[in-house]
């Protein structure tokens, strides 16, 4: 496996270890191509790891996604708990970020409503993904009539804000979670089709897949093996973004009251019950927009580091 | 030149049908017409069935679409089933008063984006460079909505409070202060600078991206070499040589956005209460109000595909490099 995607993405690996004799002895280094042996994945590790500030917010998108997951460890009350003699205390101590206005423990409700946003953004971004990368990848590969329609609808859908269609679908289909998740994936492959069509349109052409071809590998073969290998950056780093553009725009549904509906929390929901308090109650406001905020800027931030690790034009020391 | 813009216009006519046909079958999908009269007991059967058939439900999808689209066209865009009156005046408003708040947020936008942009261009890794690229990337990244709260409380809250005012340092609703009588330029002015601020945060991020890595690329270029050789001071070199360049990028995705202004300013208008499109359309969407949701999108699309129409001819005028036969 891992011979295969190395063949695919250095098809001259062999020219480039003797090459590497003759630079200085810590250009490859400096490049992070130094593991001219090490798999593809390898080498994107080794330079993501040179990104601080990727690795950090990966860090800390992985300590969300633990407590989000182990809500009901982490959560010190229930999500609809309510302790009505005790509504609207500000952060202190038993409540350490308030209460809401039916008494219910604020942190808490964070937690459980990070345990939804993050499912919506990781599952969004997930089916979107393979969706995009199917449609596209086909489009790109065979071009012809699936490769017009694919252009023409993406078209269409850019013709109308995507927060509009995206209330209309959600008013059709309904408030669950799972309503959103597949409402948000309808409209979020159409991009990365796109993308993805245009790297294979740029692939198709180039001599390892015509090299394939040659050798009678099949269609499927050098779809799966030759050339998705070499897209794949553009895919993840897209994916990645893919997840912080969904949270977000969940809680705008959720905000407007088009979206996940209570008694389920969500950053967004729990943003809208706070709206009308925002003057007695302003901690409600501030909290779960500043965990959007975090989880979106650090998205954002892997996304660019993932980014540049991609890039083997990138010299990442030299910055 | 001229028949490239009357090809391109050519093609937006297909589009835009194309694009009626989706809009009418989507609205259809989910408001009808009939709804809000069948929920209500009093209402017999019978009186249904006649309203149904005044309204033409009862003929064929095809033959319905072609009615609404004739009269779409004549401008008689039906009454709304909530408050009894014709579209038409409410669309009209709504329009006008989000391209009060979309304009006046987009004009200051270009200038503080483009200027930005240029500034931290010329001093690429400068101190204020890495201040607007941090700054840009937390624009970005800050929910419009949560960011619009913020202010609120800012503004209607902790100012009051920390300096004991009697009254909200700005207004944080409304476009003009209730009782007002005829118009207070100041006023309106007051009602603007919040919404506007949201809405600017963003564009302004986003514009001095696309300013700066345009003139990233125009910087270096030989063009800009031969200008200062001939003995140009450096201000006409920019200006005229280099901003020329950098900027037309900037003019066709400009264009693209005031396009879009129509219908999205929806979340800043929801929280700021500023009676425009998008508070339109919010209402319309919650109360099933067909006639508006259908007009409403269909407007909205048309402007979309009229400004990507005038984006594309722009493109086409300011740069000479690009031919389209």
């Amino acid at each position: 496996m891992t011979d295969d995607i190395k063949s695919a993405h250095h098809p001259e690996i062999g020219e480039l270890e003797i090459a590497a004799a003759e630079l200085p002895d810590d250009t490859l280094a400096r490049m992070g191509l130094d593991a001219v042996g090490a798999s593809q994945w390898r080498i994107v590790w080794r330079r993501l790891l040179r990104h601080r500030l990727a690795i950090a917010s990966f860090g800390i998108l992985v300590l969300l996604g633990v407590i989000a997951v182990f809500a009901n460890v982490f959560a010190p009350h229930g999500y609809a708990t309510q302790y009505l003699s005790q509504q609207l205390r500000s952060p202190g101590a038993g409540h350490w970020l308030g209460t809401d206005t039916l008494g219910r423990d604020e942190l808490s409700r964070l937690i459980y409503g990070g345990r939804i946003s993050l499912a919506v953004g990781f599952g969004v971004a997930l089916s979107a993904g393979v969706i995009g990368t199917i449609v596209g990848s086909l489009a790109g590969f065979y071009g012809g009539r699936l490769d017009t329609l694919l252009m023409r609808v993406t078209d269409l859908f850019l013709s109308i804000p995507l927060l509009v269609i995206l209330i209309v679908a959600a008013t059709l289909l309904g408030g669950s979670v799972l309503d959103i998740v597949i409402v948000l994936s309808i409209f979020f492959w159409m991009p990365l089709a796109r993308i993805v069509r245009g790297s294979f349109l740029s692939l198709r052409e180039k001599e390892f897949v015509e090299a394939a071809r040659s050798v009678g590998a099949s269609n499927f073969r050098i779809i799966v093996r030759h050339m998705l290998p070499n897209a794949i950056g553009p895919i993840i780093v897209n994916v990645t973004l893919a997840v912080a553009e969904a949270i977000l725009i969940e809680s705008v549904l959720s905000f407007l009251g088009f979206g996940i509906q209570p008694p389920t929390p969500t950053w967004g929901n729990m943003l809208a019950e706070s709206r009308d308090l925002a003057t007695t109650a302003p901690w409600l406001v501030w909290f779960p927009g500043l965990c959007i905020l975090l989880t979106v800027l650090c998205v954002n931030f892997l996304g660019d580091g993932l980014r540049d690790a991609f890039d083997p034009t990138q010299d990442l020391i030299k910055r | 030149m001229g028949q490239y813009i009357a090809r391109r216009a050519l093609v937006s006519i297909p589009v835009l049908l194309i694009a009626s046909i989706s809009v009418f079958a989507i609205v259809k999908a989910t408001a009808s017409p009939v709804a809000a009269i069948r929920s209500n007991p009093r209402v017999s059967q019978a009186a249904i069935e006649k309203y149904t058939h005044d309204l033409g439900l009862d003929k064929p999808p095809p033959e319905q679409y072609l009615t609404w689209l004739g009269n779409f066209i004549r401008g008689k865009w039906g009454t709304s089933i909530v408050t009894g009156r014709p579209v038409g005046p409410d669309i009209r408003d709504g329009l006008f008063n989000t391209m009060i708040l979309g304009i006046t947020s987009f004009l200051v936008s270009i200038v503080l984006g483009v200027g930005v942009g240029i500034f931290s261009a010329v001093r690429q890794y400068s101190f204020f460079d890495y201040l607007s690229t941090g700054s840009a990337f937390l624009g970005l990244s800050i929910p419009v909505f949560w960011f619009a709260l913020i202010l609120q409380i800012v503004f209607g809250l902790y100012l009051t409070n920390w300096f004991h005012l009697a009254t909200p340092v700005l207004p944080t609703a409304g476009m003009f202060s209730p009782g007002a009588t005829g118009i207070d330029l100041i006023d309106r002015i007051r009602h603007l600078i919040l919404p506007v601020t949201v809405l600017s945060v963003q564009i302004v991020a986003l514009y001095s991206r696309y300013t700066r890595a345009g003139m990233l690329d125009v910087l270096h270029s030989d063009y800009l070499r031969t200008a200062r050789a001939k003995g140009l001071n450096e201000r006409t070199v920019m200006m005229r040589h280099a901003m020329r360049n950098a900027l037309t990028p900037l003019v066709s995705v400009a264009a693209i956005d005031v396009g879009a202004l129509a219908g999205g300013l929806i979340v800043t208008e929801t929280i700021f209460s500023w009676p425009g499109m998008g508070v339109l359309f919010i209402s319309a969407m919650e109360n099933g109000d067909y006639s508006v949701v259908l007009t409403w999108m269909m407007i909205v699309v048309a402007f979309v595909i009229v400004f990507n129409l005038i984006a594309d001819i722009l493109y086409a005028v300011l740069d000479p490099r690009i031919r389209y036969d």
